[in-house]
């Protein structure tokens, strides 16, 4: 293995750095704006340290210098009447653009580097959202993303949410936190990804698959976390900022800085917050506070030809899970769905107990990005340590004794080499490399729901893309392997050990064409997910219903067994392939801007639970689900429009749909429903502060395409009965009507002067009682009332 | 050191930890919450041999239905008193002792056929909660806990009998019915009395 990998490093290596010679041939070009008007700045002039060459824009603000022999220069951007800028530039970036910022203005000049288009998103549909200009609360990444078109938001009640991008979320969406996969015990639903968004920058969402770029899984999109790029050549500038918010009585703190020097430039950020029990408009939701820290560091190197970077991340959280929520058998379960108010509701208060969840995540990552004449190396190697705690209700010293107590231990290393052009061809290849340990540790008292588990995956990719007249193709292919150690106690405690290994071939064609003030783009790729440990051997019962995966049960003629552990070879279980068309239009002219997206994708073997009978143990009946799997079709769309009315009123529309249909019947339980969101904003100019009002009323529809609905009593009628044909004959099905539609009204009020930041926001401010299809505590109790949220932010700006 | 080629020093690094793979088994855990053997040892009063009937659920959260064994039988006329025994047959542990000692968040219901016995009348005290039954044991707060119960035959008859244990965390009151909390144990027997 050690000597393949290093044939491969120095067959880059020796062939690029034979060509890496100095010639004057380099050429920065770049447009000059005013900050404060948006519009083209002439006459700036432009000067390259230390040399004597320079320019001045042309009446379009475009400049040109020619003929510099450095591979990386410092630009002097200047102009009078306008703040000074130096701006850090090599010639691996594209054409920067220059914001110049008028002296009396408060804040200061700008410059944006242009990205290379060599991605492997070409022909992908994405959406960014910069984190700076949120303006709802958002406490986690779920919530952040979900302003996002054709993103949704599962979620376990109030705490626990994660993204869903065109109806796909978990184990079906990569998480990529600054090209390093977010690797955590991502099978479940109620387990949220340990992000705290405020260390960022940028979200962007790719709503294609993207597998072939970024690996397994991302069979429904990937969500890229951009953290501020540590730039070369600024005094200490970032935030500090808190907020206050009513519905939980909470607060957070959060702070993040950066600097940078000749060659080095550093970050670090810190986020607290607390929140006490949420309130439905009608009753508390007790025991559903949540505690949350984290902190982050980074630090860059920057040589000729090469930078370094190193990054360092933790975070820790406790939530607590509506105790109402948390019951045991079928009966107790009726009554607690049937009650008007969730049972265990109590006076408000920070305390959380269980049911809850304890979670701490640490990283540390090392990038290297090596510069030859016309390409480059990228390598990141990332280490990512989760543990995750789950408390349950139980009997005595057991309730304060986790019931899921689990350590993985993850390193990723991704070798990028990015190509000179070659025919036209641009394009990049790699080699990733995944090594995953996990642990029940000891002390639950109870029988480990996964498996102890190891697993290696190697993967190797090469995309190219070329560009036509106004048209960009791209394809790209990759290889992934993986194979997993599995030690585990099957239910009499006994040892059982297997080694499973899956692998894929999957592609991808991307186009894209641009004509007159429109965009076409249009991507078709496959993407694959093996299934996860916990589909494939979870065993056990959590809270009022009994899991098993593919091997802990066995079809029999007479029903199902569990007695046994199977193997690949007593029943295999095929991976997740996936095949998604996506094509989006997009347009602006003059005021209006517009985006259409539709999109197909046809899931092979799709992977869910569904409920297949019940059993009755000494605690009374208890439905159970198996896993198995079934060719799934999604078809939507989304389209969104913004429109500038006047300079000071714009608004936005967006509007999302997703149809799921099971192909061998019926559909799934969970899909979100189709909703419909505007948003109205106006500024006023308030002589040195400025003003901006926005309102989002958002409607929810009623989900019309639901699975069959068998309320519990009436499982109990067939339990008594013992009509298990009634049962088999059944699809998916779910145990509760689906929730109506639900109309929300937010709103936002912010106030900006000088550096400061006032902003007051309002979430349901109608107070409207309401229940989410996607959340998975519906069934016990209703969503948020009213909340409203101060929140004060300090700039620090760059001298 | 040569800066040239620093990826060299980052994969070994790599290679090196990542060689650190395992193949650690997961510990054996003694599952407390499992209930698998429950026994209600009818005991009569004034002498003689204990009655005893049971129900078992070896595999636990397995797919096997709980198996009650036979129908309760007793004799007309006769004064019994009940306990009930938990076992966890995996770990071989006394649950009915943890349910006394956390006796204070724990307590047993029962529902039977209407007046099946002659003490206590009616039909028990889970779907009509203000019905008697004759607990004979109490918490540290004077609450009935149900691990020991007394019951009075006459008549002949016949029907069921349910057994209900509820855990109620901070819940138990002298008022609380058997729809608060969460069931550790709900088993119905078939009863004939003659």
């Amino acid at each position: 293995m050690i000597r393949v990998l290093m044939t491969i490093l120095l067959m880059y290596l020796s062939c690029f750095t034979l060509v890496a010679y100095q010639k004057c041939d380099h050429k920065v070009e770049g447009t000059v704006f005013d900050l404060r008007t948006g519009e083209k700045l002439p006459f700036a002039t432009i000067l390259v340290e230390e040399t004597q060459k320079g320019t001045v824009s042309d009446i379009d603000g475009h400049f040109e210098i020619t003929n510099i022999c450095q591979d990386e220069v410092e630009l002097i951007i200047s102009y009078i009447g306008y703040k000074t800028n130096t701006h850090h530039h090599d010639f691996h970036h594209g054409s920067p653009i220059i914001y110049l910022a008028p002296e009396d203005y408060s804040l200061q000049s700008v410059v944006v580097e242009g990205e290379l288009l060599r991605d492997g998103k070409v022909g992908q549909t994405t959406s960014t959202i910069e984190i700076d200009k949120l303006t709802a609360s958002s406490h986690n990444l779920g919530q952040a993303l979900k302003q996002l078109s054709g993103v949704e938001m599962v979620s376990t009640g109030q705490n626990v949410n994660k993204p869903v991008i065109h109806g796909l979320h978990s184990n079906r969406i990569l998480i990529i936190n600054d090209d390093m996969r977010h690797e955590f015990q991502n099978w479940g639903t109620d387990h949220a990804p340990e992000i705290d968004p405020d260390q960022f920058q940028s979200i962007e969402v790719i709503k294609g698959a993207a597998t072939v770029k970024y690996g397994p899984d991302a069979l429904g999109g990937v969500i890229l976390l951009h953290p501020k790029k540590l730039a070369l050549h600024e005094s200490i500038n970032g935030f500090v900022k808190t907020s206050a918010f009513t519905n939980g009585m909470g607060g957070s703190i959060s702070s993040q800085i950066h600097a940078g020097g000749h060659k080095i430039s550093g970050t670090f950020g810190v986020r607290s917050m607390i929140q006490g029990d949420l309130r439905s408009p009608d009753y508390m939701l007790s025991n559903t506070g949540k505690k949350e820290t984290s902190f982050n560091a980074g630090l860059r190197y920057h040589m000729p030809k090469m930078d370094l970077e190193l990054r360092g991340s933790y975070f820790s959280q406790e939530l607590g899970i509506l105790r109402g929520s948390n019951t045991g058998n079928l009966d107790d379960l009726i009554a607690a769905m049937e009650s008007d108010i969730p049972f265990y509701t109590e006076e408000f208060g920070y305390a959380i107990s269980s049911p809850k969840q304890e979670v701490n995540h640490s990283s540390i990552k090392l990038k290297g990005k090596y510069y030859f004449a016309n390409s480059w190396l990228e390598t990141t190697y990332g280490l990512q340590l989760n543990n995750r705690f789950e408390f349950d209700v139980r009997r005595g010293a057991n309730n304060e004794t986790p019931s899921i107590d689990l350590t993985l231990l993850s390193q990723n290393l991704e070798i990028d080499f990015f190509h000179p052009k070659i025919i036209g061809f641009e394009g990049n290849m790699g080699l990733s490399l995944m090594m995953q340990d996990n642990n029940n540790n000891p002390g639950t008292n109870t029988i480990p729901f996964v498996p102890n588990f190891n697993t290696s995956r190697l993967g190797f990719y090469l995309i190219e893309n070329k560009k036509i007249g106004n048209a960009t193709v791209e394809f790209g292919t990759r290889y992934d392997w993986q194979t997993s150690s599995i030690r585990g106690r099957d239910n009499n405690n006994d040892l059982f050990f297997d080694n499973v290994d899956f692998g894929n071939l999957s592609a991808s064609l991307g186009f894209q064409y641009s004509f007159k003030d429109k965009l076409f783009r249009s991507n078709v790729a496959s993407a694959w997910r093996p299934p996860s440990i916990s589909e494939l051997y979870s065993f056990g019962r959590h809270q009022a219903s009994i899991e098993y995966g593919f091997w802990r049960y066995e079809e029999l003629e007479t029903g199902i067994a569990t007695a046994e552990v199977l193997t690949q070879s007593d029943k295999p279980v095929k991976s997740e392939v996936g095949f998604k068309w996506i094509n989006s239009l997009s347009g602006s002219k003059e005021n209006i801007s517009w985006e259409m997206v539709f999109y197909l994708n046809y899931i092979k073997d799709y992977i869910y639970a569904t409920p297949r009978g019940i059993t009755s143990t000494v605690r009374g009946a208890f439905p159970y689900w198996i896993y198995t799997q079934d060719d799934a079709l999604f078809v939507g769309g989304d389209v969104s429009l913004d429109i500038q009315h006047t300079s000071n009123l714009s608004s936005n529309l967006s509007i999302s749909y997703v149809h799921a249909r099971n192909l061998s019947g019926g559909t799934f339980v969970g899909i979100p429903p189709a909703n419909i969101r505007y948003e109205l904003r106006h500024k006023f100019d308030l002589g040195k502060g400025k003003l901006t009002l926005g309102l989002t009323p958002a409607y929810t529809f009623r989900q019309f395409n639901e699975p069959e609905i068998l309320e519990l009593p009436d499982l109990l009628e067939i339990q008594k009965n013992n009509d298990q044909e009634r049962l088999n004959e059944m699809d998916v099905f779910d145990i509760r009507e689906v929730p109506e539609g639900y109309f929300l009204l937010n709103t936002n009020v912010n106030y900006a002067l000088s550096q400061w930041i006032f902003s007051v926001s309002g979430s349901n401010l109608l107070n409207n009682n309401y229940r989410s299809y996607t959340d998975r505590l519906r069934y016990f109790s209703d969503d948020l009332g009213i909340n409203i949220q101060l929140e004060i932010k300090y700039k620090i700006l760059s001298k | 050191m040569k800066t040239k080629n620093p990826f060299y020093f980052l994969l070994f690094f790599t290679l090196i930890l990542m060689s650190c793979s395992d193949d650690d088994v997961p510990e054996a855990e003694n599952d407390e919450e499992i209930i698998t053997d429950v026994s209600l040892v009818f005991s009569p009063q004034g002498g003689g041999e204990p009655l005893v009937f049971k129900a078992v659920d070896p595999d636990g959260a397995g797919v096997a239905d709980l198996q009650v064994e036979g129908e309760i039988t007793l004799a007309v006329n006769t004064t019994y008193e009940l306990f009930i025994e938990m076992v966890n047959g995996i770990e071989n542990e006394d649950i009915s002792e943890e349910v006394e000692e956390e006796g204070d968040e724990h307590q047993l219901f029962f529902s039977f056929t209407n007046d099946l016995f002659a003490n206590p009348t009616g039909s028990g005290n889970i779907e009509a909660s203000a019905g008697t039954v004759n607990y004979n044991d109490q918490d540290e707060n004077g609450l009935p806990i149900g691990l020991i119960t007394s019951w009075r035959t006459e008549a002949a008859g016949q029907g069921s009998f349910r057994v209900l244990l509820k855990h109620q965390p901070d819940l138990k009151t002298s008022t609380s019915t058997s729809g608060v909390g969460s069931s550790d144990l709900d088993i119905t027997w078939d009863i004939v009395i003659e």
